[in-house]
């Protein structure tokens, strides 16, 4: 059990520094798509746009995408149906979320080794319309991907700790992990803002079980 | 073997994987099953090329906005405007809940948004003058599925992206259905205040109250002006009109009413982006879902369209069918991955029948909007339930006479085409 409190905890401290990367990251990008776009639009009105800001801000929603999904992969912002999930007991609940884990890392693992080549072919050709290597901008990929599978494992293993352990049975990053919470959905806006604690409040198990 | 990643998909979201791994790992086993190896590669390329697009950055711009109104309490001045407009009708704050509904989804777009913003103001008022927790409730939620019908709307964002429909057109073409919902609901609010004997809010506002009200909401009131006439009349493209609602719902909420501070800005922007990279996420693997099982060895979507018009040769039946089918998968779906999934599917199956696309794509997105408010998975009620502290089932029951509403008008615009149609024709769209 000691290694693999060491190992949940080394794993922890990675996606501790995804979750800052991601959120800081982001943040900025998506503030300057914004800003990107609406210059553009200003632009328009009285002179030219400038040809690479739209090419620049698909770029930087792309990265969005794949800096947020090890984050949302760890904190249950994605979608699902979970009416049969919840109907099912504690136990038998994790097995099929030990499952999930499973074949998640399955599939990223495989386009992984496809996103390799894939990255490699563009490395050293700058973008349509600015001089970046597109190297750089498919980099994302990887990252995302690399990250992603980081957190499935500590997921997993959090999962196996909780299966042989009891007293780990209600570890609030397993509860939350995966699926959605109520308030990220295609909809949209968020109601209530989980997302904004740090990963320290969310690494801290006992604090959030003592809240409950 | 056609269906082999249509039935794994269905299995996979039964039992709860989230929807966008559930799109890929269903054509990825798929493909593991039919031993077929060409299409990894095309896999991997279309989740990075399936987000690269100008108009899908119109989703991650629309939560922007939606999420600074919100906090902006932007919705404060819509309530106070409503409220001075119609506040002395029988069953008042109702009929307000309706109506600023309807002018916040001028704004956002986004259901949720509307439930949160406007049951957190609307239901505790409405509970102290006199209506039950679970009719306040219930109300705040049915009204709020006008967000997503009424344009802006990024669920109409996605199903233009994925079926390759103008934005624009879909904008003007769901107009009309969404003033019929809000219309509608305040019909069925007056019949039950005169049943139930609602109380009457405030006493009738005075023309200096309500020029006082309006010139408090005129900057809201604004942005649906700039926004849809931006985009109807070709002077934004949607995106550009997204991109231009940010920095409007900006420059209102921090400088004009000060609502929103400076140091909010960052956790507005995180929270946005992580929304939006979910929503990007499942498109991507939607497209991804889409392109392996279209070509052989697969062809799911011919096979299932070929299964869906082989059930009846009616035109009228198949679109009844149709509804049915999309009502049954809002009540456990959300509304985008719904659009994302059965859209490829169901739209070539209206188009031989000879249905318009828009027209269909209104259907579409309407009804499986009404879902959002629909138990067993409706999200608004989930949203509803947790703001006004009543159970989900109390607040499902209650909602039941406005979901008949609903119903009926998805109906109406099914059978009379010209209801959504009229308006992109005349603007050119259709």
């Amino acid at each position: 059990m000691g290694a693999l409190n060491g190992a949940i905890d080394a794993l922890a401290g990675v996606n501790r520094l995804v979750y800052w990367i991601g959120k800081y990251l982001s943040t900025i990008l998506i503030g300057v798509m914004t800003v990107l776009v609406f210059v553009h639009v200003v632009r328009r009105l009285f002179w030219e746009s400038p040809s690479w800001t739209e090419e620049a801000s698909i770029y930087m929603m792309i990265w969005i995408a794949f800096l947020v999904l090890p984050i949302a992969y760890r904190e249950g912002s994605n979608v699902a149906i979970e009416v049969i999930k919840e109907l099912l007991p504690r136990r038998p609940r994790l097995v099929l979320e030990l499952v999930f884990s499973a074949l998640v890392f399955w599939i990223i693992t495989e386009l992984f080794v496809e996103a390799i080549p894939f990255v490699e072919r563009v490395v050293g050709r700058a973008a349509r319309t600015f001089p970046l290597d597109q190297g750089i901008i498919y980099s994302c990929v990887i990252y995302g991907y690399v990250a992603l599978m980081v957190a499935i494992v500590e997921l997993a293993l959090r999962q196996v700790r909780a299966l042989v352990s009891p007293a780990h049975m209600n570890d609030p990053i397993i509860s939350h992990a995966g699926a959605h919470h109520e308030e990220a959905r295609i909809t949209g806006v968020h109601v209530a803002m989980p997302h904004d604690e740090s990963p320290e409040d969310l690494d801290r198990p006992h604090d959030r079980n003592e809240e409950r | 073997m056609a269906l082999v990643p249509f039935y794994l998909l269905l299995a996979l979201m039964l039992i709860g994987m989230p929807v966008t791994f559930a799109l890929l790992i269903a054509p990825g086993a798929s493909l593991l099953i039919a031993d077929v190896d060409r299409f990894w590669p095309m896999m991997q390329s279309r989740l990075f090329n399936g987000m690269n697009s100008f108009p899908l950055m119109a989703v991650p711009f629309f939560i922007l906005a939606g999420e600074i109104m919100n906090r902006g309490q932007i919705t404060l001045s819509l309530v106070q405007f409503s409220r001075a407009l119609i506040g002395h009708l029988r069953g008042g704050l109702a009929q307000v809940n309706v109506l600023s509904s309807m002018l916040f989804a001028g704004l956002s777009g986004s259901a949720v948004a509307d439930t949160s913003a406007l049951g957190s103001m609307l239901i505790p008022a409405m509970e102290k003058n006199g209506y039950t927790r679970r009719f306040a409730a219930a109300i705040t939620a049915s009204s709020s599925v006008i967000g997503p019908i009424i344009p802006p709307s990024g669920i109409m964002v996605l199903y233009a992206f994925i079926m390759n429909v103008s934005v624009g057109g879909l904008f003007a073409a769901g107009l009309v259905p969404g003033v019929m919902v809000g219309l509608g609901l305040m019909a069925m609010t007056w019949w039950q205040a005169k049943r139930k004997n609602f109380p009457v809010a405030n006493r009738k506002a005075t023309w200096r109250e309500r020029g006082q009200a309006t010139r408090e909401a005129v900057w809201p009131l604004l942005a649906p002006v700039i926004l849809l006439g931006g985009i109807l009349t070709g002077f934004f493209t949607p995106t550009e009109a997204a991109a231009v609602a940010v920095v409007y719902a900006f420059a209102v909420s921090v400088f004009i009413l000060r609502s929103v501070k400076f140091r909010e800005v960052p956790s507005i922007l995180w929270s946005s982006a992580l929304s939006s990279g979910v929503i990007l996420m499942l498109v991507a693997a939607a497209v991804v879902f889409a392109a392996v099982l279209s070509p052989p060895p697969f062809r799911t979507a011919e096979t299932l369209g070929g299964f869906i018009t082989g059930l009846t040769e009616n035109p009228l039946l198949m679109l009844f069918i149709i509804n049915i089918l999309l009502f049954i998968v809002g009540m456990f779906l959300d509304a985008g991955p719904a659009i994302l999934i059965l859209g490829p599917i169901l739209g070539p199956v209206a188009m031989e029948m000879g249905v318009e696309p828009l027209h269909f794509a209104i259907v579409m997105c309407v009804n499986v909007t009404v879902g959002l408010a629909t138990p067993p998975m409706g999200l608004v009620l989930f949203v509803a339930a947790s703001i006004s502290n009543e159970r989900v089932e109390r607040i499902a029951l209650e909602t039941l006479p406005f979901l008949a509403v609903q119903v009926v008008v998805i109906f109406l615009i099914t059978y009379i085409p010209a209801l959504t149609m009229t308006l992109p024709r005349l603007l050119g769209f259709a």
